[in-house]
């Protein structure tokens, strides 16, 4: 299973399907959600690795996104607010969570894994330790991390989804990324997820 | 650290229930809308928008009673009181203008008063309101205990449980407690110093918002500040209408002086803020930071301010605040990000021979580094 690439609306699109759905125009809602889903879905996915958990996210995502839609006056991409909608959502989740531990119910192929069963299941079990780790960060750690480091997002991007600046984005992940490498030190599993090409 | 490759699974079947789901949300939504637009200030009109997005969702456990009229005010419609479950936050309108978090394990009561006015009380937990301005509509009000929070139209969380405190998201509020007037500003927060429990705050303190301007865009309470000694103002000559008057006795055992650092970080996180904002504001900010007693936040505040001027296209003045960091800090813990920054600073400013050599340099002291990769691309 490869990574799914979302092409971002161009801008004029963006104003047009806004337009239609503020009107109530439940086609282009249905729309904007088709559209939008795959990328949400997986942001979401990749912050709580818990496909139970992300569908509840995603819902609450879109319906945050479909009640504010008439606030949006286009300032940026209609894809970034929707993102950070999302972060925010499942921010406020990891939060109200706690540290409580993650559970994996599913968990897709990993690149790079091999086709094998048993690759997978060790890959698999690797993503186990690297979100029981993640689950002992703080909110803002773990979420700035996650979009960095799971969810490929530049820097600059973190800080903008999670509205803080570079540096503060920077210092969160630096700060995850030493206690996941702390904790990798013991677990020869999550080190070999974590630093595999060091 | 490589990218760690986590693919979330591809099934039509979900996204088509999530989508289902979704649109049975969101039409149960519609009809709440419509019944607000039909029948003016319904008595229970929100109950039924919860029971039925909770039925939907059946993720969201919302528990609304109807109480007894406790209000202060004499009101037009019973009590309802909406209890958060422990594991996650609950959301609710009320009217066209207000929207309620209560954040995980919160028990709130809410009610009209015949004035049109809305009255949250906050049992326990806290609340995050994102509310209209309140121009021409009629006043909105949270109490929690002895807090009385009284909004003309801002974004603010009121927490009760396990401390009294104030955060504001946009918009600019004024404090009013034994002790003295706060003005806390967006990003900030208030909290009593040395409150450790709800009854060490016994006597009354007033939060009125005095300026607000919402965010089209959702925020995002990434980084709670720890605990936000705001500018101390000079007391109102008038006492605002409809607000509960402070007692005027200080109190220094609960209203302390913040550290230097406790200043300094707080600075920090509201220039932060003001990055997005008002970056010539921030820059200021920076800059009193960078001349403050706190050795570690001028460092970081000089670091953070080149990299905002690299941001703002402006790598010479970058390269200057770099250059000052180095001279005034040379040990820094931010050495790193600024070896990286001059870096980035110098390819801005075209000299690639002088951005190669920096690389170079980076590499030797940072091997391991944040940047080692970009920067072996570089020397390359």
């Amino acid at each position: 299973m490869g990574l799914s690439i979302v092409e971002r609306p161009t801008p004029e699109g963006d104003a047009e399907l806004v337009a239609a759905c503020v009107a109530g125009d439940m086609a282009a809602q249905r729309a904007l959600f088709r559209r939008e889903y795959p990328r949400v879905n997986a942001t979401v996915y990749r912050l709580v690795g818990s496909t139970r958990d992300a569908d509840d996210l995603v819902q609450e995502t879109f319906i945050a996104v479909f009640r504010g839609l008439s606030r949006f006056r286009g300032d940026s991409k209609l894809a970034t607010w929707i993102d950070r909608i999302a972060v925010r959502v499942v921010f406020h989740h990891i939060r109200a969570r706690g540290r409580a531990p993650i559970p994996l119910d599913v968990i897709g192929d990993i690149e790079g894994a091999g086709s094998s069963t048993d690759a997978q299941a060790h890959a698999r079990d690797g993503l186990r330790r690297l979100y029981g780790a993640l689950a002992e960060l703080t909110p803002e750690a773990r979420t700035a991390f996650a979009l960095f480091a799971i969810d490929g997002r530049s820097i600059a991007e973190v800080a903008q989804l999670t509205q803080t600046s570079f540096v503060a984005a920077k210092c969160r992940i630096w700060r995850a990324r030493r206690e996941i490498n702390k904790r990798a030190k013991d677990d020869p599993v999550l080190a070999e997820l974590v630093r595999g090409d060091e | 650290m490589k990218r760690i490759v986590v693919d979330p699974p591809i099934s039509e079947a979900r996204r088509e229930r999530v989508e289902r789901q979704l649109f049975q949300q969101l039409a149960a939504v519609r009809v709440a809308d419509r019944a607000d637009a039909v029948i003016p200030r319904p008595k229970k009109r929100h109950t039924s928008w919860y029971a039925m997005a909770g039925l939907a969702a059946a993720a969201a456990a919302i528990v609304l009673l109807v109480a007894r009229d406790e209000s202060p005010a004499p009101t037009v419609a019973a009590p309802s009181r909406v209890v958060a479950p422990v594991d996650r936050d609950t959301q609710f309108t009320i009217g066209h203008d207000a929207v309620v978090v209560a954040k995980a394990d919160t028990s709130v009561e809410w009610q009209q008063a015949t004035d049109g006015s809305i009255v949250l009380k906050l049992e326990r937990g806290a609340v995050d309101c994102d509310v209209e301005p309140r121009r021409g509509r009629a006043p909105f009000k949270v109490i929690s205990g002895d807090v009385t929070v009284i909004v003309v139209g801002t974004r603010f969380t009121v927490t009760k449980t396990p401390m009294p405190r104030v955060d504001v998201a946009h918009g600019k509020v004024r404090v009013e407690a034994p002790g003295g007037t706060w003005f806390v500003e967006a990003g900030e927060a208030w909290t009593p110093v040395g409150a450790t429990r709800p009854e060490t705050v016994t006597a009354p303190v007033t939060v009125t918002v005095t300026d607000s301007e919402p965010e089209p865009v959702p925020e995002i309470e990434m980084d709670p500040i720890n605990v936000a000694r705001a500018k101390k103002a000079s007391p109102p000559s008038e006492p605002e209408a409809g607000s509960r008057k402070p007692d005027p006795r200080p109190d220094p055992k609960r209203i302390s002086p913040p550290t230097t650092r406790e200043l300094a970080a707080e600075a920090f996180r509201a220039a932060n803020r003001l990055e997005v904002t008002d970056p010539g504001l921030a820059a200021a900010n920076y800059r009193a930071i960078a001349l403050g007693k706190d050795a570690g936040w001028a460092a970081t505040a000089l670091v953070a301010l080149a990299e905002l001027r690299l941001r703002q296209d402006d790598p010479q003045a970058a390269l200057d605040v770099l250059d000052e960091h180095a001279r005034k800090f040379p040990h820094s813990r931010m050495r790193e990000d600024a070896a990286w920054d001059r870096i980035e600073a110098l390819r801005a400013l075209g000299k690639r021979e002088e951005a190669r050599g920096a690389a170079a340099e980076y590499l030797r002291e940072y091997p391991d580094g944040v940047y080692a990769k970009p920067a072996a691309r570089l020397v390359k």
